[in-house]
């Protein structure tokens, strides 16, 4: 899913870096005044987790593989504008030491990754969620859902900035400048794979992790744990 | 006699099939893709990024000053897709080589990098715009005439099937775009130490916190590349014989809810080192910018190459 230069025209590549300035201006002033200097660590190594995490390429039955972006766990767990920053990290070391994704097109890719993967995942697992508990098999749920929708939410901008390369930018003989794959091609072979293949794995990484997490370290989201060692040791006296 | 001396029936009797049926499963029991591509990671990031191995050689790129090679790299970058012209691009590509041979890289490692995976998969990407039902265009080689127009689920194919001279060149302006490209990108970075990387960047307005936690993600990818392969292997070692499909999807994703602890865990401990050793929120690097001679050469060569090739395009 990352683009890499030269599959998207600059015209298409400066607005996306123009549109994700202020987003990461705005997200910088969000953690400055919710996180503090503290938060600096756990961001960079949020980003350090998520760039580890798209390494953790999950075996498909049939031999084939895909990858885990993280956006919508690092969201649950850490407030979506966090995640943008967390995911923006990693997208950039990726672009700047192994070429996976390009220089210029870090705009378009942040803006599909870092800004919508995890805000559409953040607010579908909100709603899902309702009032029910954390790491209740409601709020499972919802993190699943928000994971596969948050990542075919991300394949989809990603797909669709593509199609439209041929259409704007041809030269006078018919030859398409950038990605040549019109929408009606570009569209239905990433949907395909991600609806079927990357979408799943997304969701059911993002549930699992978030419930291993609800097991161990529930006080993350705020969720008290299960009674200390302490008052378990009392009840195992009692009995 | 104490009963402690006697050896158990059980440890004497030899059990050859159970024996044999491990030592086959052990056999088969191969590195998985993840443990692959992790164990790849951590060697490249150890042995050539972190040691900064290249960006010690005695080369033209490691001679220049970090802002200009960003920038004029960057630009570099951004002149190869403003271009829709194949010869130019061919003489850009060259002109990589040359920069990978006057910075004393090995050139056949880097060719092997650069080539492996981005073109190769841009390429098996562009493969069917070759064909006229994506790009329309002039044909180059009919494949297959139709007698009369077909239809198929109710679309109209259209009456040849052939290879479009428009989507051929399409297809090669994409590979050698992304071959620049990348190939640019990777000398940049490992002729550059990443410090120095970093504090050019202060020069197109990234704001310092930005950059710090750039700069502390990039050396935390390491670690934490080392933890997920030790919990890779710690579970290597302690299992036998083949492991079910679901129960691998359970261990990865519970080895990323526990990587995600770690790392929550780890970053607190980083900020209290932080604080012990006098952290205040700004980063200073030893080595002060200074513009010289081989850098205005630089600029000005890279600015008669551009426009030169503006010219012929």
């Amino acid at each position: 899913m990352h683009i890499p230069d030269g599959y998207i025209g600059l015209e298409t590549a400066v607005p996306f870096l123009g549109a994700m300035i202020p987003i990461w201006r705005k997200a910088l002033q969000k953690i400055k005044t919710t996180l503090k200097r503290k938060h600096i660590p756990v961001l960079s190594i949020g980003a350090a987790f998520s760039f580890t995490i798209m390494m953790f390429n999950v075996p498909l039955p049939g031999g084939s593989s895909g990858h885990a972006v993280g956006a919508v766990l690092l969201a649950i767990l850490l407030g979506p504008w966090a995640a943008c920053i967390g995911v923006s990290l990693a997208l950039i070391i990726q672009a700047l030491i192994f070429g996976d994704g390009g220089i210029w097109a870090i705009g378009a890719n942040c803006f599909n990754m870092a800004f919508a993967m995890p805000f559409i995942g953040y607010y579908t697992y909100k709603l899902l969620k309702g009032n029910a508990e954390h790491f209740s098999k409601r709020a499972v749920f919802a993190a699943a859902a928000a994971g596969y929708i948050g990542l075919n939410a991300a394949a989809l901008l990603t797909a669709v900035e593509f199609g439209i390369q041929p259409l704007l930018f041809k030269a006078a003989d018919g030859t398409p400048l950038y990605a040549p794959h019109p929408l009606w091609v570009a569209v239905p072979v990433m949907m395909f794979e991600h609806l079927l293949i990357a979408g799943p794995i997304e969701g059911a990484v993002t549930a699992l992790a978030y419930l291993y997490i609800g097991k161990t370290n529930p006080e993350l989201l705020g969720v008290k744990g299960q009674k200390n060692i302490g008052s378990q040791m009392k009840e195992g006296a009692a009995v | 006699m104490s009963k402690t001396n006697v050896i158990p029936q059980w440890l004497l009797e030899s059990d050859v099939s159970d024996f044999q049926v491990s030592r086959a499963k052990v056999n088969k029991n191969r590195k998985s893709f993840i443990e692959k591509t992790l164990a790849q990671l951590s060697d490249t990031i150890q042995n050539e990024f972190l040691s900064e191995i290249y960006a010690k050689k005695d080369g033209l790129l490691q001679k220049l000053d970090p802002r200009v090679k960003f920038v004029s790299f960057v630009l570099w970058i951004g002149f190869a897709t403003l271009t829709g012209n194949i010869t130019v691009l061919v003489v850009m590509y060259l002109s990589t080589l040359l920069l990978l041979f006057l910075s004393k890289l090995p050139i056949l490692k880097f060719l092997k990098r650069i080539w492996v995976f981005m073109p190769v998969f841009t390429a098996l990407m562009v493969l069917p715009a070759v064909f006229n039902f994506i790009v329309p265009g002039e044909p180059l080689w009919v494949i297959y005439q139709f007698k009369q127009p077909t239809h198929l689920f109710g679309l109209q194919l259209p009456e040849l099937l052939a290879v479009t001279r428009q989507g051929v060149k399409a297809g090669v302006m994409l590979i050698l775009r992304v071959s620049i490209s990348v190939s640019l990108g990777l000398i940049l970075t490992v002729t550059t130490p990443w410090a120095r990387l970093m504090k050019s960047l202060h020069l197109i307005k990234i704001p310092g916190i930005f950059i710090t936690m750039l700069d502390m993600a990039y050396r935390y990818i390491a670690v934490f590349v080392n933890r997920s392969l030790e919990m890779f292997e710690a579970r290597k070692t302690r299992t036998i014989g083949q492991l079910t499909y679901s129960s691998n999807k359970q261990f990865v994703s519970n080895a990323i809810g526990a990587l995600f602890l770690k790392s929550m865990h780890f970053s607190e401990n980083v900020y209290m080192a932080m604080m012990s050793r006098g952290y205040t929120g700004q980063v200073e690097t030893l080595y002060p910018f200074k513009l010289s001679k081989l850098d205005f050469g630089w600029i000005c060569s890279i600015i008669l190459f551009m426009t030169l090739l503006y010219i012929v395009s």
